[in-house]
């Protein structure tokens, strides 16, 4: 058999549920070259900013925070968004329930592995948190509640939401969420995503109708809670209080805040930034070695049990460990309380985690993403062919990998740029300039080894471990 | 005050114009590659599967974009293999040679799997930059 051809036949391959694809990312290691300009420069700059920069500087503070532009958006754009929202949530549960179960011919899994939870963020963190105008749980309780209206003015029993429990029920959602992601096996089977779908969905709405919705997805509705995080970096910020609002800032400025995060947002914000890390260590060949160690190499009938267990434990302790490096590093400055500055310092680590993200699913946007176009014509997988797109052919060779080594190392860079003076300007804002100088050693200290850390796992081949 | 604040502005943008100058060529340059590939010699690589296992040292397939490659797969059971991302698959027989031959138009590192009972990676395949 020869084929000379370096595009993918997408129709050939996937068998059932044994389909691991989607995870599946081709990426190169980064060259060392790379690896030791990135880590040079995040090393430098740390020493530049920390010599020159933001002698005093609470009038830039505020004045970086104030937007630039700002106006409403159209009530019929918002309608259009909410219509789409919803639309597709139903698509994906109706695909995902009656249509084929084979991976890449249901709309399903790359819908909502690859455009909804990498897309998506990557446009709330570098255009806009747009979750806040397509969310289809909201789009759907406000159509309902404007159908019920003429019964009753408030769908919602307006319940007290218990002050203490904070955002800690969308912690415990996202480890599950990323539990889905990473470890469950079946998470590309389309049958399985749709149930999951229409669990959270009944779980959500529950909320909306028992607390009102702007609490619940302030405190429990997980994607809410995640886009709005990584929304903070964009320049397009979004805000829904009656009616919805745009307004334009710089980059980034949105993750100096006056108000330190409460405990819980600080916790939620740590098991993100963990489990951005975690997803790449998970295919390094020392984790894939140090499962061999562990479970042996030869399969068992117990090892992909045991392999689970593993991989649920290292994503417990990623963000664990993050946690307390980073409790440490705010205890290191010298200031209490602590749990106050942890609030308040703990955004400035976002950008680096970000830049990784980037870096880390770029081209698995680029390639994998492609799987909508033939997708949208036959999101069913019946054989149809709405828009013409159906024999569409995926091309792995549409980003060279000279070029994601060049923006992972920019990307990583530039976000540990902003995460310096992300953190120095928060620590002039809330300390005397004295102060503020010597509470950044330790911040430094931990944001070089973030940095490297990423940079490292960019530079490892991706391997899988034998256990499968 | 005023003047420290306008000085860690003006240090801010010109590091910020020095990194884009640094970066954005590099950015430019390096997405650029020659468009012709040149026909020149396939790269060869014999490959022997033992038990759904492969026999010698060898990990990685090392070749470059646009290189024409060529692996002659034997094995002493029958093994299906699947090259992951060009998505080739070849049925190896016991003690025939089998050929897997394609050009190596995308970058990337692309597993070599046995499929079916034994699901394991045998080899990587990866396609560096010209």
């Amino acid at each position: 058999m020869t084929i000379v051809t370096a595009v993918l036949f997408w129709l050939v391959t996937v068998r059932g549920a044994e389909a691991h694809a989607l995870a599946q990312r081709y990426d190169l290691p980064l060259p060392l070259g790379f690896f030791l300009i990135g880590a040079g420069a995040a090393v430098a700059v740390s020493f530049v900013v920390l010599a020159l920069f933001w002698r005093n500087d609470r009038g830039q503070f505020d004045a970086g925070l104030r937007p630039r532009m700002q106006g409403a958006i159209p009530h019929f754009i918002v309608g259009c968004c909410k219509a789409v929202g919803g639309a597709l949530l139903l698509l994906i549960v109706c695909a995902g329930l009656f249509g084929n179960q084979s991976t890449f011919k249901n709309i399903a899994p790359v819908a909502v592995w690859v455009v909804w939870w990498i897309g998506l963020s990557f446009v709330c963190a570098f255009i806009g948190n747009l979750w806040v105008l397509i969310n289809p749980w909201i789009a759907v309780f406000e159509l309902a509640q404007r159908i019920a209206t003429p019964w009753r003015n408030d769908l919602s029993l307006r319940w007290s939401y218990p002050t203490w429990l904070g955002a800690w029920p969308a912690c415990a959602l996202f480890l599950l969420l990323a539990w889905f992601e990473l470890v469950a096996p079946g998470r590309d089977v389309p049958r399985n995503i749709a149930i999951a779908l229409v669990l959270y969905s009944a779980l959500t709405w529950a909320g909306f109708v028992c607390f009102g919705h702007e609490l619940w997805c302030r405190n429990v509705e997980v994607f809410s809670v995640v886009f709005g995080l990584f929304g903070r970096f964009a320049p397009v910020q979004f805000e829904a209080n009656g009616r919805y609002h745009w307004s334009l800032q710089p980059p980034a400025v949105g993750l100096l805040t006056r108000t330190p995060l409460a405990p819980s947002m600080t916790a939620f914000t740590l098991l993100v930034l963990g489990t951005v890390t975690v997803d790449g260590l998970m295919e390094t060949p020392a984790w894939a070695a140090l499962v061999d160690q562990l479970i042996g190499v030869q399969p068992s009938t117990g090892a992909a049990a045991s392999y689970m267990t593993l991989q649920t434990a290292l994503l417990v302790a990623g963000p664990l460990l993050l946690a307390a490096l980073y409790l440490t590093a705010v205890a290191l400055m010298g200031q209490s309380p602590v749990t106050r500055l942890a609030g308040q310092f703990v955004l400035s680590l976002v950008p680096i985690a970000v830049a990784y993200h980037l870096a880390h699913y770029f081209s698995m946007l680029a390639i994998a993403g492609q799987f909508i176009i033939p997708l949208a014509s036959d999101p069913f997988g019946y054989g149809w062919d709405l828009f013409g797109t159906m024999l569409y052919r995926i091309d792995i060779g549409l980003v060279d990998a000279r070029f994601i080594w060049y923006l992972s190392v920019v990307a990583i860079v530039t976000g540990h740029i902003i995460a310096v003076w992300i953190s120095h300007a928060t620590a002039y804002a809330v300390f005397d300039a004295d102060t503020a100088r010597r509470s950044q050693y330790p911040m430094l200290l931990l944001m070089v080894g973030y940095t490297m850390l990423s940079l490292w796992i960019l530079a490892q081949p991706i391997v899988e471990p034998t256990i499968k | 005050m005023m003047v420290s604040r306008m000085r860690s502005d003006m240090i801010f943008r010109l590091i910020s114009a020095g990194w884009l100058a640094l970066v954005g060529p590099m950015v430019v340059c390096g997405n650029w590659s020659p468009a012709a590939a040149q026909v020149a010699e396939p790269k060869r690589f014999d490959l022997r599967i033992e038990n759904n296992r492969l026999s010698g040292d060898l990990k990685v397939i090392r070749v470059r974009r646009g290189d024409v490659v060529e692996i002659n797969w034997s094995a002493n059971l029958r093994t299906v293999l699947h090259l992951h991302g060009y998505d080739i698959e070849t049925t190896v027989e016991p003690d025939k040679t089998r050929v897997m031959s394609f050009t190596a138009r995308a970058t990337g590192r692309f597993p070599i799997e046995t499929h079916g009972r034994h699901h394991s990676v045998l080899i990587y395949l990866e396609v560096h930059p010209q």
